[in-house]
């Protein structure tokens, strides 16, 4: 199976105010196939934020090259590594990141109005309706009963699960989860955490998870480290990679 | 803490130099609209004051003619006022509008006053006490005195030659004389001064406009006043502060209009302030919650707060006042043209910035500013700190939440509603609110707090979500809050816009029918230099000669002639025109637009009955069948009103009555015919027009005036168009500080928004997307201003033609709809609009889905 996910060498350089440059990502190399789960732990601004963002083609890499389902972002247009965004990845952030004047439900079907689609891929292959696959991933993460009420009026666990249906909704290939559980107690991450895991595993998506948290981070397939912009294989020896 | 909020000032400047700039932009245009207003209508004033100004020192009386034209004050009548006891001086006096006074290679024009220096004390010193130069033989010898500001422009000094001549008359005219005398004069109104022998002469006839008395100390000022009008018949006596006031009250109505669009835009401005200290206290909501936090009271840090809002709004009033000098310079003319039309005042010459107009314009836009801004600083400065600290966006609604759901909406339906009933039944509501103006201004308030309730009732949008556009029109309309105030100051530019466009659009379709149904001659003869229309009056118009009348009466094609006799009276302090015709001309039946019952009216005219005008008639409370004691030259009879007809030439007022009658009543001078001021000749069947008006031109010369209906029709138009044109730079303020209003909102939500757009950015949304979004915002706002704006802009409509019209100006309206101006307004607002959207949506489309390190 070919990954969905393959950074090679990557580098994330930011200019700094004297005139240097900050080194972020220094040489990253990771592949993702559909299935698998990987998280990457690290400090406060060792780089995970980036890396996620370089993976989903919202930054573009200093060196190096980002294939998303086989398709190099260095040779796309911005509209381009946009649509391919929408279409093949789903975005979970700390900070849920929900429009608070939308209802949940508007909240849901989000990615499809940008991308103007009005089916999604069902669990058998075969398409289903948008409002149908939200109704569905809002009854999977329990909000069935709050789908027509604002999203400010929901609490912090309820926001991310939220969060969740809408990242699932186009059965994205990807899964791109940024401290998912930073925001929350520790009971709602948990049962976050579980709903991530099942329904990741439920729709065969590949998914990169950042966090520093050592629960969720051991409950990946795949368990890496962010330190000094390298990605090091978590409780393991330095490597250049963990492929 | 002033000094902390004083320190972070440049930096916050910098970090978001529009959010300043652009209500310092809006409060600028704003008093820039009232400091123009009230420069021009000083200057206005001003030359009203000039005119009727005492120029005689220490005078307590004033003696004018009862008919209001120049020279209408016998010379006998000053011997005569000299014999009565109590009677210290008496100065008569002349006015000569415009004299053009030049040298050889420079020439001026400037007001003048002919005067006899010996029977009256003349100031010649200025204000700061500088004295004038005299040489009183060169005066005698008729010499002119100059204000030194026209004597430096024409580089001459005492005893230099330059020669004078008439306004308006060829250079045949004029003729040499030396420089009798400099002086300071004020500036602005500075007069030159003439022996008054010297300017009868340039006048061209004999006749005082005024005789100014001093009255003896310990004399009884009354019984002069009635010695006086018992020796000198047919002229008026006053006190010398009375044809001032009088003159002030004369065109008080067109000021407080003008005043009135100004306010508007102020009222604008004072939304977007409104509109800009919102986004900036959204902006800074967590700095104001850690000051709570570490004890500052909120209202402590409200007045802080305002303090910032009153530094720009000082900042605004400071750059507004060039733009309305700039302004009121630019405007002059027109107004100076519509005051002339509208009131036969002389031609408004200068502008002079008034350190007071200044401040005052500067003090109404600071304190519009601070309205706008201190219920919401105070508002945000009282909530909890905790409130404030907790992360998300800030809801700016307030914690009396049912109040500002539903306050704003009833307030405005209840003020919407006081307008409408006050345009269905004026009669039934007290003065202010009945006489247009309050309830004009209640219905833009009211209008004004009703954009946050459309948006609420329209917040069920869901259709078209899969568009940018569509869910930039969701985003705007799930958030009344920040999307109500730009699309308020929108609605009362459009609410204007649509109201005095239609006030014009309808007098002016009035006009044209009135014209259509009352211009029954095919021809038209007047005295050249005089004023256009056949039933205007001008201080200066002259009669058509014999010689004249022979030609229009010889005329092969001309069937019947309607001789005019013209002249003005002054009736409860008003001058009124009074016109005499051939009150039985089978030919002229259609002449007047009578109101009422045609027939009796035209009956009673035939009779020796007066026919009023309608402004006259309700300036007057007069109706067919009342007494009008006409102030004649023969002891005052009164007549009978016969009827009243519509007038939209004349705000001040005529009467017409026939023209045998008027003759006895105002006889002419022993010897003389009684003048005619002009001819309408109505034409053979079949005659040919134009060639009657040439051969008419080639027989009398360019000694007068020769039109056809048509020609007459379209001059009275083009005279309408000239004197509304003022509305239009002040509705064109309006427009722009709404468009500003826009464009701040929009930019305010780029700031604002910014996670938002990444959050699209993320999910795949490209720039255009992300832009389009802000256009569906833009689109919200204008339809919004037009829906609301465009209904308050009717009502306003109709208060307008209704109400103001009728009780202000005395002119009963048909109303109109000019739809292709409305619809090419619709079409400027909604441009306006979109190019105020056009920069945020850029920069709305730059921010990337990075942007999402911030909280939504």
């Amino acid at each position: 199976m070919s990954p969905v996910l393959e950074l090679d060498r990557v580098v994330r350089r930011y200019p700094q105010a004297d005139g240097s440059e900050l080194t972020v990502l220094d040489s990253v190399s990771l592949s993702i196939g559909r299935g698998e789960t990987v998280s990457v732990a690290g400090r406060s601004g060792s780089g995970k934020s980036t890396l996620l963002h370089v993976a989903a083609g919202i930054e573009t890499p200093s060196e190096g090259s980002v294939r998303l389902g086989g398709r190099e972002l260095a040779g796309l247009s911005d509209p381009e590594r946009s649509r391919l965004r929408g279409r093949f990845v789903g975005l979970v952030f700390q900070f849920f990141h929900l429009v608070p004047y939308l209802t949940v439900r508007e909240n849901v079907l989000l990615p499809a109005r940008i991308a103007r689609v009005h089916e999604a891929p069902a669990e058998d292959g075969d398409p289903v309706g948008v409002g149908a696959a939200a109704d569905r991933l809002l009854a999977a993460v329990g909000l069935e009963g709050r789908a027509r009420e604002p999203a400010r009026r929901l609490s912090g666990g309820e926001m991310q699960r939220t969060a969740i249906a809408r990242a699932l909704l186009l059965r994205p290939a990807l899964l791109l989860a940024d401290e998912p559980t930073g925001n929350l107690d520790a009971r709602g991450a948990g049962a976050v955490a579980d709903l991530l895991f099942r329904l990741v595993r439920d729709r065969d998506a590949g998914l990169l998870l950042a966090t520093h948290d050592p629960e969720l981070a051991a409950r990946a397939g795949t368990r890496l480290r962010l330190r000094g912009g390298r990605l090091f294989a978590d409780e393991l020896p330095p490597s250049s990679g963990a492929r | 803490m002033i000094r902390l909020l004083l320190r972070a000032a440049p930096a916050r400047f910098r970090a978001a130099p529009a959010l300043g700039l652009l209500p310092v932009l809006a409060i600028a245009l704003g008093a820039g609209a009232v400091l123009s207003v009230q420069l021009v209508n000083r200057a206005a004033l001003e030359t009203l004051d000039a005119s009727l100004e005492v120029i005689s020192a220490g005078a307590d009386l004033v003696v004018t003619g009862l008919v209001e034209e120049a020279g209408s004050v016998p010379d006998e009548a000053w011997s005569a006022t000299l014999a009565i006891p109590g009677v210290r001086r008496a100065a008569p006096v002349l006015r000569l509008a415009g004299l053009r006074v030049g040298t050889l290679d420079r020439e001026a024009s400037v007001p003048a006053w002919g005067v006899d220096m010996v029977s009256g004390s003349f100031d010649f010193t200025g204000s700061g006490g500088e004295e004038g130069t005299l040489a009183p033989e060169v005066f005698f010898a008729g010499g002119i005195v100059l204000p030194r500001r026209v004597a430096d422009r024409l580089g001459v000094g005492l005893l230099d030659p330059v020669w004078i001549g008439s306004d308006g008359a060829g250079p045949g005219s004029r003729r040499p004389t030396l420089v009798a005398g400099t002086y300071p004069g004020e500036e602005g109104r500075a007069s030159a001064f003439l022996d008054l022998a010297y300017a009868q002469a340039l006048r061209g006839r004999p006749g005082l406009d005024r005789i100014e008395l001093s009255v003896a100390g310990g004399s009884d000022v009354e019984s002069i006043r009635s010695a006086l009008a018992a020796r000198i018949p047919g002229v008026r006596i006053e006190e010398s502060g009375t044809l001032r006031a009088e003159g002030a009250e004369l065109f008080s109505a067109f000021r407080l209009n003008l005043l009135a669009l100004s306010a508007v835009s102020l009222l604008v401005a004072a939304f977007l302030v409104y509109a800009s200290v919102r986004a900036a206290l959204a902006a800074r909501r967590q700095e104001i919650g850690l000051y709570r936090a570490l004890g500052a009271s909120g209202r402590r840090l409200g007045v802080l707060l305002l303090g910032e809002v009153f530094l720009m709004a000082l900042a605004g009033a400071a750059l507004g006042i060039p733009v309305g000098a700039v302004a009121a310079g630019a405007s002059l003319d027109r107004v100076s043209a519509t005051i002339s039309n509208l009131y036969l005042l002389e031609r408004i010459e200068s502008l002079t910035v008034d350190p007071q107009v200044v401040v005052l314009a500067g003090v109404v836009a600071v304190a519009a500013a601070l309205a706008g801004a201190a219920p919401q600083v105070f508002a945000e400065a009282s909530r909890a700190p905790v409130t404030l600290l907790a992360p998300g966006r800030a809801s700016l609604s307030p914690g009396r939440r049912r109040f500002w759901l539903l306050g704003p909406p009833v307030a405005g339906t209840t003020l919407i509603g006081t307008a409408v009933w006050a345009a269905l039944d004026p009669g039934s509501w007290p003065a202010l609110v009945g006489s247009g103006f309050g309830a004009a201004g209640a219905l833009l308030v009211g209008a004004a707090l009703l954009p946050d309730a459309v948006i609420r009732l329209a917040a069920g949008f869901r259709a078209g979500q899969n568009s940018a556009v569509g869910r930039g029109i969701l985003a705007a309309l799930r958030e009344p809050g920040s999307t109500g105030p730009p699309a308020a100051a929108l609605v009362v530019a459009v609410a204007m816009l649509v109201g005095v466009s239609s006030l014009i659009g309808s007098f002016r379709a009035t006009l044209d029918t009135w014209l259509g149904e009352t211009l029954a001659a095919d021809i038209y003869v007047s005295r050249a230099g005089g004023a256009g229309g056949a039933r205007s009056i001008a201080s200066e118009r002259r009669a058509l000669s014999a010689e004249a009348l022979a030609v229009t009466a010889a005329d092969p094609d001309v069937r019947e002639r309607d001789l005019l006799r013209a002249q003005r009276v002054r009736l409860e302090g008003r001058p009124v025109a009074v016109l005499g015709v051939d009150a039985a001309l089978p030919a002229a039946g259609d002449r007047f637009s009578i109101l009422g019952d045609r027939k009796a009216a035209l009956a009673g005219f035939e009779e020796g009955e007066l026919l009023v005008s309608e402004p006259l008639a309700r300036r007057l409370d007069l109706g067919a069948g009342a007494a009008l004691p006409l102030p004649a030259a023969t002891p005052d009879r009164p007549l009978r009103v016969a009827g009243v007809y519509r007038d939209y030439g004349n705000e001040q007022g005529a009467l017409f009555l026939d023209r045998t009658l008027m003759n006895s009543l105002y006889p002419p001078e022993p010897g003389t015919p009684a003048p005619v001021h002009g001819a309408a000749l109505y034409l053979r069947d079949g005659a040919d027009r134009a060639a009657a008006v040439t051969r008419l031109e080639r027989a009398l010369g360019p000694s007068a005036n020769v039109v056809d209906n048509a020609a007459l029709r379209s001059r009275a138009l083009d005279v309408f168009d000239q004197t509304m044109a003022v509305t239009g730079l002040l509705r064109v303020f309006a427009l722009v500080i709404a468009a500003l209003g826009v464009g701040l909102f929009l930019w305010t939500q780029v700031r604002e928004r910014a996670p938002e757009a990444a959050l699209e950015r993320a999910l795949g949304a490209n720039r255009r997307q992300v832009a389009f979004g802000f256009l569906g915002r833009t689109l919200v706002i204008i339809g919004i201003a037009l829906l609301v704006g465009g209904g308050a802009g009717a009502v306003l409509t109709l208060l307008l033609v209704h109400v103001v019209n009728p009780l202000w100006f005395g002119w009963t309206l048909t109303l109109h709809w000019p739809l292709d101006v409305l619809a090419s307004q619709a079409a400027a607002v909604v441009l306006a609009g979109l190019l105020a959207a056009v920069l945020p949506a850029r920069l709305a489309s730059r921010v990337d889905a990075t942007g999402l390190r911030q909280e939504i």
